[in-house]
């Protein structure tokens, strides 16, 4: 009787068992990269009904963060300024700007602008600004260069692994408080020990329990 | 029996490891069960014990089907694949112009005051971007301290109330305030009427005198469920003069209430009360002295509950009772009458004889205002009138009618137009009153009420009122300080309150409830007023303007009261109801999911008796797979019937039935019927989803009263009617597992009678069994150095000072529900309807667990007690070990934490928590809430989804704000920073929390005291929340011979 199967049908146990590993392997690469924030949010730049340049403003015009996020220091958001603060100019300024309409909207209708949040923390996770500018994370820290950007971007992934990257070692990531708000901070050399001695004197401890920022 | 019996058996088999009770000791507990299946050993009690779950608690609800489930399966899978591609994109909204003094993300607390029967309780409410979210008293406010109730808890619900009405209606149709305001300017009608709420309010008193100009005749009637006040007749009768007694139980040895439940939430003055009565409670140690309650009535209340002495009496015999008292005082001359040789009465008389003027004898709103003049009299004869009994010089009821006579007037063509100020009468009036039918004779109505309710449907012109929350207004409190009401929001819908309906009708002119409230306070505040105005504004009240307290000169006057139903007979007593009052709350949620303190019913009202009762009556109830099934009767009195199911309470007096008001509302709702598919299980679990949630929930039992509205009465006949009606009752609910014959000594609710405390000071401890399984040294304190687990993340993390733990003085808490309500408010804890609590699906996440204490038989055997049981945030948790996912672990401040969005929902911590204390969301309860009941929800907490566990998790959220905000200061937290919603809001103080690692903290000295105990400490579980046991001082000459 003729053999059914040709003999090197012999290794296709093998390459099939391999062929189910490696698919395997595969999709749980997949999964693990390409269903990550670091790959779904990352670059995340959604358009604003307002054409606001941070560039502009910052970089240009020397505007201190601070000017507009006024509440970023003792309050859990960084506040998105009120139409107010944008009149606060642009009343002086650009005031037939076609670009400026929606502000110029706002301001004689009392309805806000409607700005699409760009950093988008996920659910359940409890965040204070206030309690992280004050004790050295700077703006650019999470938020990447917003000084060189037309559009403001998304550049970390604001997942819990990489929120947990700074909370288990913060001497990496701190700088003094006085340069919180600057863009392109460089660290002096000994960075490390300067935010070591910080961190003692302080007693900056950021939390790693799950109740810390889930509740 | 019982005990000898178990007695028998503990000596028989050695337990050694149970420890022997101290000897020179003797044993001061009777048995403790939560209801009668479990006295009689019924096999269907076992059900709740068991198991966490009660049976069928996983099942799918009775109207879908396993084909149903597949479908619904299906296509949720279907969906599921097209969702969740991307975060869906969410706006930003900023202010347009930013108010002052808003930052957003920092909540902002305003003090204001809820009108509540006729006094103003003073408040704190925070608000969030304008949003009101919680209530608490106003820690400056002379009565309220700081405390509150559960009404004015619940209070927020109301305002975010989707069935609130919306709009003014004309003849049942839609209208505006300007078509009213152009009616009444156009007006030509003069004889008016006004029923109005009991009110305190200076400004529409104004505003009533400029009516009063614009209409001579003004008829002005004050309305209440109950009729008239029956405490201050009874003082107008012992003294001549209105004056409002002002109970002081902090300086009282001897505490005599016949039927009156002063520690009820229903009671005008039940903050003030209770931490009145809680500080003669408190003994730190066992060398002071504690006063002595002696409750006699027909229920069992909450004053009953923390009564030493307890008598349970037919409402009509405590008159009589009282007068018996009176006698062997030697007050009055008469012979005692049928109580003249009652053990009671002797015993009472002595103790009151020996207290003096450190006594205070006093009756309840039940009892006719006879019995109200006798214990102002026995008051005054002891010298306690002045002492614990202060009396208020209030301004006189000044009501130019009654409403028997307006309705007479009415009927009879007398008046032209009728104004209804948040009244109801069409729903609670007797019928004999026939008040429906009068208010139908009269050309114009007028009402002004939050609903479209019985009342609104047939008044001519309906106004939506304003909550308090959204008018301006002022009170009165308790004392007569003067209080505003400051508005937290604008008018979600077209409302208006009382003082601007009434100024539009004396003016015609539509004046801002601003301006009035202002004008009016120009002759309250002195020096600048504008600096004043602002002062009372942020105080909440303005200092010194309480009421002078008077002791009249005059002899009181005692007329012997007459027992209102004779003996024999059975009597009906209408009493207000603790969870929804006269049913002005009863289209709240939280409270009509709020366990009745004594019953532990929720979603219902019913005809409460007692064993015997129910025996004479022939009505049966049945408790099968974990659900109580009873007896529907029928009460005909008058003409009128009502049906309630029965509900047997032991404890009650026999020959009586109590009822309560505020059920069988009717209520039109706006919103529209859900559109329900045929698999859809939201429509099943939406309490929101059938119209009102009040409408078809109870029986209205206001008609069946006689004309005199009188509280007690002889109903004309009741009869069973039905069977088998299903009654929610949590009683049974979170049942410990202990083994009942050892139930004495391991009892999680530990008492003792003074002597014994005095005999044994750790009686709580000594009684609480030994470890049984390992040795307490194994589990040293978690933030000790040498911490055997050895996890460094303990020794080095920020919170590492900090270490949260909880005390429950049981000797304070009376079991009053605030703290229930207050955590709903504060944690955003759903509400599940009657039918899923039936299956032990309630989701509070403190609970009250009654017991009951002794032999059901007799007048004067059986003590009640409750225990709130939050999560006790054990060291060594059982739940956290059994997690397959850690989505509960600890937290290194020492708290067990519950991670949401770890759950899988696999229910094993559940299963493993000894104190069943976790609650499961069977359902997403939140997906279906109507958009204006989310606004009530606080911000700061997880809005917990289907297939989550949840349980308390000692406020976190206000940990984490006070570490934040310390962190920011740089400095510590002070002792009593961080207060929980359970304690924050306990008008007793009987929660204390903080941290346990600092010796000199508030909850460190409590955990020193001798009382304390750790329920189920056996277990080594080590739980951060602990007990201090009761202490209660019975008379030992009433000590039962046994």
């Amino acid at each position: 009787m003729p053999q059914v199967f040709p003999k090197k049908a012999n290794t296709l146990p093998l390459l099939s068992l391999v062929g189910a590993l490696g698919s395997g392997v595969f999709a749980i690469f997949v999964v693990w990269y390409y269903f990550s924030p670091e790959y779904t949010d990352v670059g995340y730049t959604p358009e604003q009904p307002v054409p606001y340049s941070h560039q502009l403003h910052v970089s240009q015009l020397g505007i201190d963060c601070r000017y507009c996020h006024n509440a970023v220091e003792y309050s859990p958001h960084a506040n998105v300024p009120s139409t107010e603060t944008c009149m606060n100019c642009h009343n002086q300024i650009r005031t037939e700007s076609l670009n400026l309409l929606p502000v110029r909207e706002s301001w004689a209708t009392g309805n806000p602008v409607q700005w699409v949040n760009v950093h988008q923390l996920p659910d359940y996770a409890r965040f204070s600004h206030a309690v992280h500018v004050n004790n050295g994370v700077g703006c650019e820290t999470c938020h990447g260069r917003v000084d060189q950007m037309e559009v403001v971007q998304l550049v970390e992934p604001l997942s819990m692994g990489w929120c947990l990257e700074c909370h288990r070692e913060p001497e990496l990531y701190l700088r003094p408080t006085e340069e919180i708000t600057t863009m392109g901070y460089v660290q002096p050399a000994d960075f490390v020990e300067r935010n070591l001695d910080r961190i003692v004197k302080e007693a900056i401890r950021p939390p790693t329990d799950c109740s810390g920022c889930h509740y | 029996m019982g005990n000898a019996e178990s007695a028998n058996i503990e000596e028989m088999i050695e337990l050694p490891v149970l420890g022997a009770a101290p000897s020179g000791v003797d044993k001061p507990r009777n048995r403790f069960w939560r209801s009668i299946s479990e006295l009689q050993d019924d096999p269907a009690f076992e059900d709740f014990v068991r198991d966490e779950f009660l049976a069928g608690a996983s099942d799918t609800p009775s109207s879908t089907s396993r084909r149903q489930f597949l479908q619904l399966m299906g296509a949720s899978m279907a969906l599921a694949g097209l969702t969740a591609c991307r975060k869906p994109v969410e706006a930003i909204l900023p202010y347009a112009r930013r108010p002052e003094e808003v930052i957003p993300g920092i909540p902002l607390n305003f003090a204001t005051g809820m009108p509540f029967r006729g006094v103003l309780q003073g408040l704190l409410v925070e608000s969030h971007e304008g949003r009101p979210t919680k209530v608490e008293g106003n820690p400056e406010h002379p009565v309220s301290i700081g405390a509150s109730g559960l009404f004015e808890q619940a209070s927020i619900l109301d305002l975010y109330d989707p069935d609130r009405s919306r709009f003014v209606l004309r003849d049942g149709s839609r209208s505006s305030w300007n078509d009213f305001a152009d009616f009444v300017r156009t007006y030509s009608g003069r004889r008016i009427a006004v029923l109005s709420e009991e009110s305190s309010s200076p400004t529409l008193r104004a505003a009533r005198a400029s009516l009063a100009a614009r209409y001579p005749g003004l008829k002005w009637v004050t309305y209440r469920t109950g009729g008239s006040v029956s405490e201050s007749d009874g003082i107008v009768r012992a003294f001549g003069s209105r004056l409002r007694p002002w109970y002081r139980f902090s300086r009282a040895k001897v505490i005599v209430s016949f039927d009156g439940d002063f520690l009820s939430p229903v009671d005008r003055n039940f903050v003030s009360n209770t931490r009145e009565y809680a500080a003669s409670r408190k003994v730190d140690d066992a060398s002071e002295a504690m006063s002595r309650l002696y409750v006699v009535e027909s229920t069992f209340s909450i004053t009953g509950g923390m009564a030493d002495n307890r008598l349970a009496l037919r409402s009509s015999d405590i008159g009589p009772f009282a007068a018996a008292v009176a006698a062997k005082l030697g007050l009055i001359s008469t012979a005692g009458g049928k109580f003249a040789d009652h053990p009671y009465v002797a015993a009472i008389a002595d103790d009151l004889r020996e207290a003096g003027s450190a006594a205070v004898v006093l009756a309840g709103e039940t009892q006719p205002a006879t019995v109200h003049a006798l214990c102002a009299a026995i008051n005054s004869y002891l010298g306690a009138t002045g002492q614990t009994v202060e009396l208020l010089d209030t301004q006189p009821v000044d009501d130019t009618s009654t409403l028997p006579a307006l309705v007479r007037d009415m009927k009879a063509g007398n008046v032209d137009a009728l104004v209804l100020l948040g009244v109801n009468p069409v729903y609670d009036v007797p019928a004999e009153l026939d008040f429906a039918a009068a208010m139908k004779g009269v050309r114009e109505t007028i009402h002004l009420g939050h609903h479209v309710d019985e009342t609104a449907r047939i008044a001519r012109w309906h106004i939506p009122r304003s909550h308090y929350l959204e008018a301006w207004g002022d009170g009165r409190a308790f004392d007569g300080t003067l209080s505003v009401i400051q508005p937290l929001i604008a008018p979600l819908y077209e409302s208006r309150s009382d003082i601007e309906l009434v100024t539009l009708l004396a003016t015609g002119e539509q004046v801002p409830g601003y301006d009035l409230v202002r004008e009016q306070w120009r002759g309250f505040v002195r020096g600048d007023f504008e600096k004043g105005w602002r002062k009372v504004l942020h105080d909440g009240f303005l200092p010194g303007t309480a009421f002078a307290k008077t002791t009249p000169a005059a002899r009181p006057v005692v007329a012997l009261p007459e027992p209102l139903v004779s003996e024999g007979d059975i009597e009906i007593v209408f009493r207000l109801d603790p969870t929804v009052l006269d049913g002005r709350f009863a289209n709240n949620a939280w409270l009509q999911e709020l366990p009745d303190p004594a019953t532990k019913i929720v979603w219902d009202n019913v005809a409460v008796m007692s064993p015997a009762t129910a025996e004479r009556l022939g009505v049966r109830w049945t408790l099968s797979a974990g659900k109580y099934h009873v007896d529907v009767v029928e009460i005909e009195s008058g003409g009128i019937t009502t049906r309630l199911p029965i509900w047997v309470l032991p404890g009650h007096a026999d020959d009586s039935i109590s009822v309560t008001f505020g059920y069988g509302r009717e209520i039109s709702s706006s919103r529209p019927e859900r559109k329900a598919i045929f698999f859809d299980l939201d429509h099943y679990t939406d309490v929101y989803g059938h119209g009102a949630i009040s409408t078809g929930v109870g029986g209205n039992v206001g008609p069946l009263r006689s004309a005199s509205f009188a509280w007690v009465a002889a109903p004309g006949s009741v009869n069973k009617v039905d069977d088998g009606y299903l009654i929610a009752s949590t009683q049974d609910h979170g049942a410990l597992p202990i083994d009942r014959r050892q139930v004495e000594r391991r009892a999680p609710f530990q008492m003792a009678t003074l002597e014994q405390y005095r005999a044994n000071p750790t009686f709580a401890r000594d009684y609480t069994p030994g470890i049984t399984e390992e040795a307490w040294e194994d589990y040293p304190a978690l933030w000790q150095e040498s911490h055997p687990s050895d996890q460094p993340a303990y020794k080095d993390n920020d919170y590492y000072e900090y270490q949260w733990g909880m005390v429950i003085d049981l000797n304070s808490c009376t079991g009053c529900n605030a703290c229930i309500v207050a955590c709903q408010s504060e944690n955003n804890v759903q509400v599940v309807g009657k039918e899923e609590v039936s299956r032990g699906r309630e989701m509070h996440w403190i609970r009250l667990d009654r017991y009951f204490v002794g032999e059901p038989s007799g007048t004067d055997g059986l003590s009640m007690v409750l225990q709130p049981i939050p999560c006790m945030h054990c060291e060594n948790a059982p739940c956290e070990s059994v997690c397959p996912v850690a989505a509960t672990v600890h937290s290194p401040d020492g708290t067990n934490q519950m991670i949401y969005n770890r759950c899988i929902g696999t229910r094993y911590c559940a299963n493993n928590c000894p104190y069943k204390v976790r609650r499961f969301n069977f359902y997403n309860w939140v997906k279906t809430l109507p958009t204006s009941v989310h606004m009530a929800q606080n911000p700061n907490v997880t809005v917990r989804s289907r297939g989550v566990m949840e349980k308390c998790s000692y406020c976190v959220q206000r940990i984490r704000e006070v570490n934040q905000q310390v962190n920011l200061e740089g400095r510590s937290i002070r002792d009593g920073e961080v207060k929980t919603a359970c304690q924050q809001v306990c008008p007793a103080s009987a929660i204390t929390f903080g941290n346990i690692a600092d010796p000199n903290s508030a909850v460190s000295r409590q955990r020193s005291s001798d009382r304390r105990y750790e329920m189920l400490a056996q277990l080594s579980v080590k739980p951060r929340t602990s007990y201090l046991g009761r202490v209660v001082n019975p008379n030992p000459a009433l000590a039962r011979q046994s």
